[in-house]
């Protein structure tokens, strides 16, 4: 691909979101619009894969994806590698149809958006992640089992301590992210009402105690047999014109915030990290009248790679630069190369 | 018939940790290939393992008799006990040279996702040594993984009331090791438990 924009164009159902989607699993090991990796396997096969050499400051590594119903393998420069390990080689970002569900989706999709962030910021935060889901899942069967106060305090401890870095990683990355997203948003749609974010611990509303807070809840959650707090159940509120923008904002609106999400994130990593996250932009015109998506795009040419797709020629035209694949039934054909 | 004696050795080789089926093939091929005597031995050592080895009364180490050779040994200091997940552990430790007390095996740590509560590990055999006999500290030597953590820090507590010192082995920079690779955890733990000069 090329190193700028590069275009995949083709009629609608010819395969352009699933050639991004595979670009987007093989360098995440998670897709942007299925749940689990083996509904990217084509009906009636028992296997897929995905490779992609990915370049980075003149450093190459060879990723490789390869799935089976139930098995994940995954490979870098020929050897197999862990998880954690492979999904720390690339950044990217992907806006997409789904990405709506920033905003109107559940609390679980703005953390998971957002721990994304600071993963890219700092790739200990990803390593955290892990080690706070296997407390909680201990955590969650000592409330199951109903055990002892005791017991369950042992746990409670590290996975306490474990919330609050957590915590305190979402709040930084937030407090950087929201001048970009802002910036964006205020140029791209100027009409739409103000934005604002809000992080809300799930009860903890002084973070000074945040960890004595925690552990005062044990009794409360052995009792309830549920978890009272921590960073798996906080909130990230977006507020539009003061008001919860869930409930206010239009189907045009919120992606508009989700949008602007996406691409003040890119420009946040790019400036922390000095690496441009490579963006997926798939059905990212839909909705966007001409000057806007112009103005979307000349964003996206800044820096990085950029793959987007569309269905109309139309749209690649005022663009002189970039790569262009022309999509058909399944193929992928090079129609311009943009370098 | 030669399949299926070659297909049980695989199978049962390849329940060891850390073999999969490919390697554990290997060796049901090498075992055929070494001479008869070696084979033999082999069999004979897992039998005794299992039927001769027995586990010590006081540390539940393993051990030849009801007491292991650790906590027979008149030298050690009985006034010290090191808190250890398993039998390997000790042997670790012992290579360093730098305790000279004895151990308590716990035969695992806590881990309600996989059904290990207290009374699955020697709790309470602990609390009973260190309640029975005159201890001047107790180290906890568990492996630094979450679920060691917490049975350290459970231990820890239940033991609190008594009158010796709790402590636990040092986690941090490992020696011959670089700053530039060390994770922010490691990191945070070496300055934690940093000590004068």
């Amino acid at each position: 691909m090329g190193s700028g924009i590069n275009w995949f164009v083709g009629n609608n159902g010819q395969g352009k979101t699933s050639v991004l989607e595979a670009a987007y699993a093989l360098l995440t090991s998670r897709s942007f619009r299925a749940s689990t990796l083996s509904e990217m396997i084509c009906h009636g096969h028992p296997r897929c894969q995905m490779e992609g050499s990915l370049e980075r400051n003149g450093d190459k590594a060879w990723m490789a994806l390869h799935l089976e119903q139930g098995r994940t393998r995954r490979r870098l420069s020929g050897k197999p590698c862990d998880t954690l390990t492979y999904v720390s080689q690339a950044k990217i970002l992907a806006f997409t149809r789904h990405s709506v569900a920033l905003v109107e989706g559940g609390p679980e999709e703005r953390r998971r958006f957002l721990d994304r962030v600071a993963a890219h910021l700092e790739n200990q935060h990803l390593a955290n992640l892990g080690r706070y889901r296997r407390y909680k899942q201990q955590l969650q069967q000592c409330l199951g089992n109903g055990s002892d106060l005791a017991l369950y305090q042992s746990f409670k401890h590290g996975w306490a301590a474990l919330s609050e870095q957590l915590v305190t990683r979402r709040q930084a990355a937030l407090k950087s992210l929201m001048p970009f997203v802002l910036d964006y948003f205020a140029e791209w749609f100027p009409d739409v009402g103000a934005l604002t974010f809000q992080y809300r611990t799930r009860n903890v509303s002084d973070l000074g105690q945040y960890q004595k807070r925690l552990l005062s809840l044990s009794a409360r959650e052995l009792l309830q047999k549920r978890m009272l707090g921590g960073a798996h159940l906080d909130e990230l509120e977006i507020s539009l014109g003061g008001q919860d923008a869930r409930k206010v904002a239009s189907a045009g609106q919120m992606r508009a915030v989700a949008m602007a999400l996406v691409f003040g994130a890119r420009a946040l990593i790019h400036k922390t990290t000095g690496i441009a996250p490579i963006l997926v932009l798939d059905d990212a015109d839909a909705e966007l009248d001409r000057t806007r998506w112009s103005k979307v795009m000349a964003v996206a040419e800044e820096a990085g790679q950029t793959l987007v797709s569309t269905s109309e020629y139309a749209i690649i035209r005022g663009f002189e630069r970039g790569t262009v694949f022309k999509v058909d039934t399944g193929t992928v054909r090079l129609e311009r190369d943009g370098g | 018939m030669t399949i299926d004696y070659l297909e049980r050795a695989t199978e049962l080789l390849a329940k060891m940790p850390g073999v999969g089926r490919k390697s554990a093939q290997r060796m049901a091929f090498r075992i055929i290939a070494l001479p008869s005597e070696y084979a033999l031995e082999l069999a004979e050592a897992i039998r005794a393992l299992k039927e001769e080895l027995k586990v010590c009364e006081q540390c539940f180490n393993f051990s030849a008799s009801t007491l292991c050779g650790i906590c027979s040994d008149a030298k050690r200091d009985p006034r010290l006990i090191c808190v250890v997940e398993d039998a390997s552990s000790i042997k670790n430790i012992e290579r360093s040279g730098r305790f000279r007390g004895l151990y308590h095996v716990l035969q695992g740590v806590l881990s309600p996702m996989h059904g290990v509560g207290p009374d699955d590990l020697r709790c309470r055999e602990l609390l009973l040594r260190v309640a029975s006999a005159p201890i001047d500290e107790v180290i906890f030597a568990l492996n630094p993984t979450l679920e060691g953590e917490a049975t350290s820090a459970y231990l820890g507590e239940l033991l609190k009331g008594s009158s010796c010192t709790l402590s636990r082995i040092a986690t941090g920079i490992p020696v011959g090791g670089s700053l530039d690779y060390c994770d922010e955890i490691t990191m945070a733990s070496a300055i934690d438990h940093r000590r004068n000069f």
